[in-house]
């Protein structure tokens, strides 16, 4: 029981928390679809299986958060590289103040303050 | 591209085939897109190890992706899709109940068509007499075998939810009327009688009685009272014998009943015992005593 409520607490909360991620490791560079997962995989709990991460990045290039380029490798095939677009950018200044405000709020909950 | 192991390309084409399923039907993912990109991660995963790469190495590439059926939420997944790939994995999970169902709805539907040919085509014609002896028993017992062994299959029927109703239909097709032939055994005689049955006694036991005489009888409570109670006694020596065999073996009901009859124990067939044992002592008292009656009765209306 208590091991299902927390699975499905950590479902949601990651499901949020990974578009975040996501986002975060692309902003301000170009980057590899595959470099993006070895980013994100030092964080623990993060994700189930490394390939979540590719259907988020097909959703947000749908809607227009990423944009994608493919680039010659001089290491094998063509590559396809991720990058923010104007939108996402804006995306994610917001995602990131409102993940702000939850952060220092849980925290001080958390450490006891009086509100 | 990177050489694999036969068994690790068969492995890697079997994960990539159970992945497109699950990506289809999203209307926010690029299916074909993402089949791309999980492919380019494979390999670059794979870059650098000995080739051909075995099925071990590939393995644990395809652990730390996970199951492609958990990439996309729930939510995102269209209600049509979630049906579909619920029924696949209960198809894939529990075949039995799955077939057990199918092989009973083909048994009703060919079953429906046969008898509305046989209307329109009074005609015999071959396939349909062949399909009619030797199909359709083999379609309703396969199905009851595989209902059965459905149920064997799983520890406690409770493990197939909503799933027990794919193999109650077979079963209580077949259970209904075993039942009932168990249970009214003595009885069934009377019921298969074909009609004016009682005359042909009558004419058979007596045959000097004329018509007259006999439509004089026939209208008596005696001889409709007396029939019933000679069922009832029957029936009920039948069930005292049942309800013995029961309370030796309780067991042997639920076996053959399973899974109707998982909760039948000593105690119920004590009941049936009481229940046999008290309409025996009910009724042989006045079928004794509707005899003496009767007899008197019917010689003095020979007399007439």
């Amino acid at each position: 029981m208590e091991y299902r409520f927390f699975d499905n607490w950590s479902t949601q909360l990651r499901k949020g928390m990974l578009e975040l991620c996501i986002l975060n490791a692309i902003r301000g560079t170009r980057i590899y679809g595959y470099d993006i997962v070895r980013k994100l995989r030092v964080i623990d709990g993060l994700m189930i299986g490394e390939g979540t991460i590719y259907p988020i990045l097909s959703r947000l290039r749908r809607e227009g958060f990423v944009r994608t380029n493919i680039e010659e490798s001089p290491e094998g095939p063509a590559r396809k590289y991720y990058r923010l677009t104007e939108r996402g950018e804006e995306m994610l200044t917001q995602m990131n103040i409102y993940w702000q405000a939850i952060k220092s709020g849980t925290d001080s909950i958390s450490k006891g303050v009086k509100i | 591209m990177i050489r694999l192991t036969d068994t690790a390309q068969q492995r890697l084409d079997k994960y990539l085939q159970q992945m497109r399923p699950c990506l289809q039907g999203c209307e926010t993912v690029d299916a074909d897109e993402v089949q791309r990109d999980i492919t380019e991660h494979i390999e670059k995963e794979l870059e650098g190890s000995a080739e051909p790469v075995s099925i071990s190495q590939l393995d644990d590439v395809l652990r730390k992706l996970g199951s492609p059926s958990q990439w996309i939420p729930a939510e995102e997944v269209p209600r049509w899709k979630k049906a579909t790939l619920r029924l696949r994995a209960d198809a894939q999970n529990w075949p039995l109940a799955y077939v057990a169902l199918g092989l009973f709805l083909l048994f009703l539907f060919s079953n429906l068509i046969t008898i509305r040919w046989g209307i329109l085509w009074p005609v015999r014609f071959w396939p349909l007499v062949l399909w009619s002896r030797f199909v359709w028993p083999m379609l309703l017992l396969t199905s009851f075998c595989l209902a059965r062994a459905a149920i064997y299959k799983v520890d406690n029927l409770k493990m197939l939810g909503a799933r027990r109703w794919l193999i109650y239909p077979p079963l209580v097709f077949f259970y209904v009327p075993l039942f009932l032939f168990i249970l009214l055994l003595p009885g069934l005689p009377v019921f298969f009688r074909p009609l004016g049955w009682w005359k042909s006694t009558l004419v058979g036991t007596s045959p000097e009685f004329y018509s007259g005489t006999l439509y004089h009888i026939q209208r008596t409570p005696y001889l409709h009272g007396s029939e019933l109670f000679q069922i009832l006694i029957r029936l009920s020596i039948w069930w005292s014998v049942l309800a013995t065999v029961l309370l030796i073996w309780p067991g042997l009901l639920r076996v053959i009943f399973r899974p109707f009859a998982d909760r039948f124990d000593r105690k119920w067939a004590g009941i049936l015992f009481v229940i046999a044992i008290s309409l025996l002592i009910a009724c042989i008292g006045p079928e004794l005593s509707h005899r003496m009656q009767g007899k008197y009765f019917i010689r003095r209306s020979l007399l007439r």
